[in-house]
This record gives structure tokens, sequence and C-alpha cells, in this order.
């Protein structure tokens, strides 16, 4: 017997279903005993993009490998396909299988996109909610199906599947569902899926053991109230006006990314020790009202106030009032990054940004990918915190410089995966020790305990 | 992991077994670190012979299973520290280290470390040639020529070198 063959057939298999489809499939051709190994395995994974946009073998292909699975009685305990068209091939294709797959052949995880598709054409066939042993179910661009089409006013989705740990659903489809619960389910994750607000009414019930939630992009609603005592990981993405009132007993981690809009939050927990993570983009680029972005930031900030607050702004208001006050008392952030920034209105930007925040490290995140180049605008920001953080603080240009007690710049060290001091108060001097200034650096603050007063 | 059984053998939580490897080589091993095989702890379940004999693994191949066990069975390590030390496990060991190891933890059921193994043997065999495959594992490829050439055809999708895949 050879060094691999003798292994039984199960962990073969096992060790084969690392592989993918194309490479299992290479294996039939090692010896006799290894015939149909690699295309019996228990992941059936494909995707037609690996299929030179040569549609016809792609469905034959898989056609003829379902049918091995199926006439051998052989378990499919992982399922994914990935399609680009929907026409009358492939939705042929999906509804002879699906419900084979499904019902039949004790599928647990069940996994159908098309990702080039925005709009969601393809109806699921219902029969995929009532797949007894399912664990974990990812649709992306498929429509799901309703109880009752007609009935335009109740698009609600009857999901019979008890067992479901694991839920991700993408691009535009309706998510209301009714009559059951899901006992078992850990994560929910909603990119660009139409809610309403009701959807939100019966949460802590409809999901009593949830630990993971993402609300991407998601529409249909413009407040929503999330009560949870199960929840963990928080992460909502908005690219319009929301109001939401989230009580989250047990949160750890709460990360709120923004396009263009800042969202009305406010915050329940009894957690200790949590963090939040905020990140603002301005993807579209359009015009923003500094006055209210800085209003609504600063709601934003004290919401998340008893969290460790890290802070990622990508774009901000160009136009700034030069002088802008009526905050209250400054947030603390731990960690500030700024990407994306034009150096004519950095000043006045860091001058309102300062009265609504402190952070106690600035540019963690500024370079963070060693393969990134460093842009001109990044340059900038850098020089520009160097100069009136370091070397010209006591100039006492800006007011919020008189504040700062102490401040240090440190390097990121790859080789230790440490942050380490550098001495010095300038961007060369810090490029030291292997002279790149290619490097991550970020400036550690010290505030006046007078600013919090 | 202590079972949470009230009323059967296992409630203390010091107790230990000892499991005696094919070559007769006896291991102590807590019992918190045994029941993290499924296979151990219905044994443990069944009866109360503190005496569990593995007859088909050999001595080296089980001190490194204890070793997994032992350190998954540590309350005081970190998850981090734990999946580190996952990694660090597999790493640089030989095909053939890994393959006693994998059919051991079948045999055992430790379902976490099966994983991690099989994973590592698969990427020994990730982006191959299949002519380095049966050279590296001594596979007879006992088709003939005309055999051979015809499941290439059958299945030519999956030679086409134009294809492009990254998972």
């Amino acid at each position: 017997m050879d060094r691999i063959s003798e292994l039984p057939q199960h962990i073969l298999q096992h060790i084969l279903s690392f592989l993918s489809q194309r490479e299992a499939i290479q294996t039939c051709v090692l010896s006799k005993s290894w015939r149909y190994l690699g295309s019996t395995r228990p992941n059936f994974e494909f995707r037609e993009r690996y299929f030179n946009a040569d549609k016809q073998t792609f469905l034959s292909v898989m056609d003829k490998i379902l049918h091995r699975y199926h006439d051998q009685k052989i378990s499919v305990q992982k399922f994914l396909v990935e399609m680009s068209m929907v026409d009358f091939e492939s939705i042929s294709f999906l509804e002879k299988w699906i419900p084979l797959v499904v019902l039949n052949m004790g599928v647990n995880t069940f996994s159908l996109s098309f990702p080039s598709h925005y709009s969601a054409q393809f109806a699921l066939p219902t029969v995929v909610y009532k797949a007894e042993f399912l664990k974990e179910l990812n649709l992306e661009g498929c429509k799901l199906s309703q109880i009752n089409p007609l009935v335009e006013d109740d698009p609600s989705i009857e999901i019979d599947a008890p067992t479901l740990e694991s839920i991700s659903i993408m691009g535009c489809t309706n998510w209301f569902h009714h009559h059951k619960n899901f006992p078992y389910l850990k994560c929910l994750h909603l990119d660009n899926v139409r809610l309403s607000t009701k959807s939100f009414g019966s949460f802590s019930f409809d999901y009593p053991c949830l630990e993971e939630l993402d609300l991407l992009f998601c529409h249909g609603f413009e407040e929503f109230r999330l009560l949870s005592r199960s929840i963990k990981h928080l992460t909502i993405a908005v690219d319009r006006s929301i109001k939401a009132a989230i009580d989250v007993t047990n949160i750890l981690h709460f990360k709120i990314i923004s396009n263009n809009v800042l969202p009305s939050i406010s915050f329940t927990t009894t957690s200790s020790e949590w963090k939040s993570h905020i990140h603002l983009l301005n993807r579209s680029n359009i015009y923003i009202d500094a006055s209210s972005w800085f209003l609504k930031l600063n709601e934003l900030l004290k919401a998340l106030s008893h969290s460790e607050v890290s802070l990622h702004i990508e774009d901000h208001p160009r136009v700034v009032p030069d002088t802008y006050g009526g905050f209250d008392k400054p947030v603390v952030v731990e960690n500030l990054s700024l990407g994306g920034h034009s150096s004519s209105s950095l000043p006045t930007f860091l001058n309102c940004l300062f009265r609504i925040c402190r952070p106690r490290k600035i540019g963690e995140h500024l370079y963070p990918d060693e393969e990134m180049e460093w842009e001109r605008e990044d340059e900038q920001l850098a020089e520009f915190l160097c100069k009136n953080l370091l070397m010209e603080r006591e100039m006492r240009r800006y007011f919020w410089q008189q504040d700062l007690e102490e401040v240090s710049m440190e390097a990121f060290d790859k080789n230790g995966k440490k942050w380490h001091p550098v001495q010095g108060t300038s961007l060369s001097e810090c490029a030291l020790p292997n002279n790149q200034l290619k490097q991550n650096i970020r400036f550690r603050l010290k505030w006046r305990d007078l600013a919090f007063t | 992991m202590v079972t949470t059984d009230e009323k059967g053998p296992l409630t203390a939580k010091k107790k230990s077994v000892i499991i005696r490897s094919c070559d007769g080589d006896e291991f102590l091993v807590s019992e918190s670190a045994a029941v993290l095989s499924t296979s151990l702890k219905k044994i443990l379940e069944e009866k109360e012979d503190r005496l569990i004999h593995l007859s088909d693994i050999d001595n080296k191949t089980l001190a490194m299973v204890i070793a997994y066990l032992s350190t998954h069975a540590d309350d005081g390590l970190s998850d981090d520290l734990k999946r580190s030390f996952d990694q660090e496990f597999v790493s640089g060991k030989e095909f053939d280290v890994l393959k006693y190891l994998v059919l051991a933890t079948d045999t055992l059921q430790v379902t976490c470390l099966c994983y991690t193994v099989a994973k590592k043997m698969a990427d020994i065999m990730k982006n191959k040639l299949v002519e380095w495959v049966r050279r590296e594992f001594d596979i007879q490829n006992d088709y003939t020529p005309e055999a051979e050439a015809e499941i290439r055809r059958l299945d030519a999708w999956a030679w086409d070198d134009r294809q492009l895949e990254d998972d």
C-alpha cells in the first residue's frame, strides 16, 4: 500500500474537501482507487466564473456529478453554487436539484449566489426553508419567495428550518419571516435587504440566541428599536439618515459604518467592557453640511462614550466653519485615524474635531498595509500632525495645543509586531531605524484633565 | 470541560485516567483532557475502569494527541493561545506523521484536531500536479494510458489550464 491510499475513504474525502473542486476532480486519475473519491466528497462547490463563460459545460458537469451523489445515496453536506446568469437553463437546473439536495441529500450548508445580479431575479424554492438539517444558509442575489405572492402587503416568508445557526442574505430582497422563530440562530448577516420597522419588533423572541448581527445598507425603515440580550457583535452600515434605539445588554463590539449621512443612535447596555468602532465614509463625494455633520458626530460619540471608541474618518466635510462651538465636554476616543484629507481644510477640520473628541492615539490605521503606497495626502497629514503635535506645539497656533500635556511618536515594528516609541520630533527622524518612510506611525497623546471638566 | 452529570462517576475535577498505547506505554491524562475526545468520553461514561487500552495508536502519535488534549483542557489559556498552538502543532510535520495523527483523531473523535490535520494534509497537496502527488505518496498508477486519457477527456473542464481558481 502507498503512503496515502491506505487511509479510510471518509478521511481521504475529508482531506479532499479542503481542495478546490477542480483539484479534487483531478485526483480521479491518481489510480483506480481514487476514481470517484474527489467527485463524491462531502462538499459540492461550483463557481461559474471558473468555467470560462462556458455555461453549458458548467451546468452539465454539475448535473453529472449531482447524479452520482444522488444515485449512490451519498450525502452532500455543503452545497455551494455561484452563477453568473439567470436564464431558462440555469433556472431549470436549480429547480430540479434544489429540492433533491435539500430534502434527500442531508445538506447542512446551502449557498447560492448570483454575485453579478444587483436585483434579485431567481426566486428561491420554498423547500429550502423546510430543510430539516440545515445549519447555514447563504444567499446572494436571490429572491426570497413569498408564501402567497398574490397578497402584496404581506410579503412574509414562512421559514421553518429550526436548526439554522447562520443566515446570510445579500442583495435586494425582502426579509420578513413569520410564524417560527430561530432558536439556535447565532449569526444573521443582512446586506442590502429590505426590512421594516416591524421586523425589529419581536427581535429577542425571534432570535433568542443571536450573537452576531450585521445590518448592512438595509432599507425599508426610517427608525428601529433593537432589543437583545444575546447579541455580542453588532455591525450597522447606513447610507441614509436613520434613527435607532439600541438596547443590547451584553454587547462586546459595536461597529457603525456610515456613508455620507450620520445616523442618530441611542445606546443602552450593561456591558462594562466593550468596544465601538465608527467608520465614516463619503463614497459618493457629495456635499456635506459641516455644521450638522459635527453636531451628529458629537451626538454619536456621546452615545458611545462608555465604550472604548475607535474613530476612522475617511473623508471629512471640505468646507468647515472656522470657529465652531456649542459642544459639551469632548469625548475620549481611544484611536483616531484619518484618510483622504485635503491639506487646506485640515487645520479647521481638526479645530472642530478636537472640540468634540480627544483622541489618545492618532494614526494607528493610517498606513495599515505594507503594500499600500503612502499617498501624498497621507504624507501631508503626517507632516501636519508632526509639526503641530510635536515640533511647534509650544507655538500654540491652535487652541487644542494648550490642552496637550504630552505627545510621543511611535512606529510599528513589523517583526516584533509591536509599537515602539521613536525619539525625535520630525518625520524624517521617525523613519528610522530602517530608513523607510513607508511605515506605520502613530502619535500618542496625553491631554490635560482640564479639557474634560 | 468536566461533565456536569451530578450522579455520574465523572464529577471529581482532578481525576485522571491512564491511557495505554499499542506499544504498551501508559500515559496519565487528566479526565478533563480525556473527555475532549468523544470516544474516550463515551468509554469513561460506560465503565468505571480508569485504564483505557488503545490497540491501534502508537506511542509517538498518542503522546502528540495527549499534548493537544491537555493544552485544550487548560482553562488558563486563552482561545488565541490555543489557536496559535494548533498552528504550531501541525506546522513542519511530515506527511506520515500527519497521517497517523489523522487516523488517531478519527478513532478518538477529536473533531477540531482532525479538521486541523486534514486541512494541513490538503495544503501539502494543493497546487501540485497529479504526477507530483503520485511520486510523493508512491501511488501506483494502475490505469492504462488509454483509460487515464479517457478520464481526463470526460472531465476535460478540470484540466483546462485557462481556468483560474483561487479558492
